[in-house]
């Protein structure tokens, strides 16, 4: 009974290896598919939670932003409506005064929205590289050490 | 499952580049709109049932007046509604309700159609016939 299941543990750890180079692709197009999810299937949680966790905070951010960018991109072109069919120059100037406050607020809402969609791209490459140009997966997180007097499990983590 | 996530997540991540176009255009050009100031010493002569309203040209603006611009005004709203325009500088207001005090405003409106700053209100009570 303890041969058999040290042979199909061996066995396990042969496969396994010889299934890396197709492993490492996959964690390739999963790295390009969403941040972080190539790092968990390497077992490096902790990374790959940094990772996913970074980039849904910048997809929150960035559609959040984006839902404040076009409610200040309609309040402006009202505003700019409103002036340029305005007669009376206290219209003109109130409208005016409201343009440049949409305008700004446009403005604003638009640049920290580049930095968060810079914050996801970042997150992107720090992913793919990582897996290209990382080392091989290793021990997997949870592995079955071979041992003179049977075998033992080994949980590992990684960053 | 683990696949339908990712390729919603991606769906969002592609969402998110393409909303990311600038629809703001550049910076609004300074204001530079020049209208008259507005008319200067305004009255209003209560008459029977009939109001005659006068004022002065603008400072600095004589010639650049293409009409001025009379106005109800209604304090207790705000409001404002045109009575009529005249190139004069007075207004006779007839067909008023006696014992109604009427508020009035005044603008210029230069040759190129903008209407001037208007003055503050002046009111006065019309007399019965």
């Amino acid at each position: 009974m303890r041969k058999t299941l040290v042979t199909a543990l061996a066995a396990l750890l042969l496969l396994s290896s010889a299934a890396s180079a197709a492993e490492r692709t996959e964690e390739i197009v999963k790295g390009c598919v969403f941040p972080g999810w190539g790092q968990f299937s390497t077992g490096r949680y902790t990374r790959g939670a940094v990772m996913m966790g970074t980039a849904l905070v910048s997809l929150g951010v960035i559609g959040g932003l984006t839902l404040q960018y076009n409610r200040h991109v309609d309040s402006y072109e009202a505003a700019k409506r409103g002036y340029s069919q305005a007669t009376y120059i206290g219209d003109a100037e109130e409208y005016y005064s409201q343009m440049t406050k949409s305008w700004d607020d446009a403005d604003n809402a638009y640049n920290y929205r580049n930095i968060a969609l810079g914050v996801l791209a970042g997150m992107y490459i720090w992913s793919i590289l990582d897996i290209t140009l990382g080392p091989e997966a290793g021990t997997p997180p949870v592995a079955m050490e071979l041992r003179p007097d049977g075998f033992m499990v080994v949980r590992t983590f990684s960053f | 499952m683990l696949k339908n996530i990712a390729m919603a997540l991606m769906a969002v991540a592609a969402a998110a580049l393409v909303s990311c176009s600038n629809d703001h255009g550049t910076e609004p050009a300074p204001f530079d709109v020049t209208a008259p100031a507005a008319p200067t010493d305004l009255s209003v002569t209560p008459g029977q049932e009939s109001a005659v309203i006068a004022w002065e040209y603008p400072p600095q603006s004589m010639g650049s007046i293409e009409e001025f611009r009379v106005y109800y005004y209604f304090p207790a709203y705000g409001a404002l509604e045109l009575a009529g325009t005249t190139t004069s500088l007075t207004y006779t207001d007839t067909k008023l309700v006696g014992n109604v005090e009427y508020c009035y405003k005044v603008s210029a409106v230069d040759t190129f159609g903008w209407e001037g700053w208007r003055t503050e209100e002046e009111c006065a009570v019309i007399d019965t016939r």
